[in-house]
């Protein structure tokens, strides 16, 4: 029951790997018409949110359907598969830390090569230690988190709109994932439970995407009519 | 507080937009002053969707008008679209 509860789980998050792509998308869309960077960052942040959920979905799923397929014994299949996992493991850790530092970069209007070089080595240099220690990880994850809502936050008082609102639950849920991680460690219950808070934040990401396709349908429409 | 200053899919959706709602059909000068832009940078930017094909130049009458074309109008569904997403994110 276990076992098949946590792959419905991880096959639910692919909700989160369609929308992310679809974000990714709109990113794309708009660097292209103006060639604005901060468009790219935008994109590529989805981008690799994208590439993370999917190899992290079928990683698990692979590794959990071998397990349970193999129980006890420990195949030749189950040792070839761990070296992959952990490497698997280490790019989505990359993936995450740079997909937010994106976000950073976007709000604060770094675009110069010299301080992009610089960042990146950064990230380069808080990788090793995020990938040998999950709280590390998760503490970098809050710091990225928490900078980013700070943004968002002073971009609502500037314009109070919905979708803002929205956007800004979704990066708290996104926080609060992280905390959970943090405090209750990395056991299969708790991390469950941080991705499906984070499942939900991209339901509410899916609201935004839904409610300005409905708007322009609707307006699509009232034309027709 | 200082305005913030329009990034160009701002100004190049705020021309089209204004075309748009002015029956897809508008003088330069509408252009001018509607899209709140210097003479220097109208031109930029009407050179730009001209050889994007997004806005096509029609002379009536001696005068010259700039007509949106259906690829201007597809874009500017598309950057309403892509405005929402990108503003709701603060960007």
């Amino acid at each position: 029951m276990v076992f098949v509860m946590h792959n419905i789980y991880y096959f639910l998050n692919i909700v989160s790997v369609i929308v992310a792509a679809i974000i990714a998308i709109y990113g794309y869309k708009a660097y292209r018409l103006t060639h604005e960077k901060k468009y790219a960052f935008f994109g590529l942040s989805f981008l690799l949110q994208f590439v993370g959920y999917i190899i992290l979905i079928t990683a698990f799923i692979v590794h959990k359907t071998t397990t349970y397929l193999f129980p006890g014994a420990v195949p030749e299949a189950i040792k070839n598969i761990v070296p992959l996992y952990h490497s698997i493991y280490g790019a989505y850790i990359l993936f995450t830390l740079i997909a937010y530092t994106l976000f950073i970069l976007i709000y604060s209007e770094i675009h110069r090569k010299s301080e992009l070089t610089l960042i990146g080595f950064l990230i380069l240099a808080l990788m090793y230690p995020s990938y040998h220690s999950f709280r590390f990880f998760n503490a970098v994850v809050i710091g990225l988190l928490l900078f980013v809502i700070y943004y968002q936050l002073m971009n609502y008082k500037e314009k109070k709109e919905l979708n803002k609102l929205i956007v800004i639950l979704a990066f708290i849920l996104f926080l609060a994932s992280h905390i959970v991680l943090f405090f209750l460690g990395p056991t299969t219950g708790v991390v469950a439970l941080a991705y499906t808070i984070q499942l939900f934040s991209f339901l509410l990401f899916l609201t935004i995407v839904l409610r300005i396709e409905l708007k322009w349908q609707r307006k699509e429409d009232q034309k027709l009519k | 507080m200082a305005a913030k200053r329009r990034s160009k899919i701002e100004i190049i959706g705020d021309i089209l937009f204004l075309m748009q709602r002015k029956g897809g059909k508008v003088k330069p000068t509408h252009i001018l002053y509607g899209g709140n832009l210097s003479h220097d940078r109208l031109k930029i930017y009407i050179d730009e969707l001209l050889i994007k094909k997004l806005i096509e130049e029609v002379e009536e009458e001696d005068k010259r008008f700039y007509r949106i074309t259906d690829n201007g109008l597809k874009l500017v569904e598309e950057l309403r679209k892509i405005k929402n997403v990108t503003e709701a994110f603060g960007l």
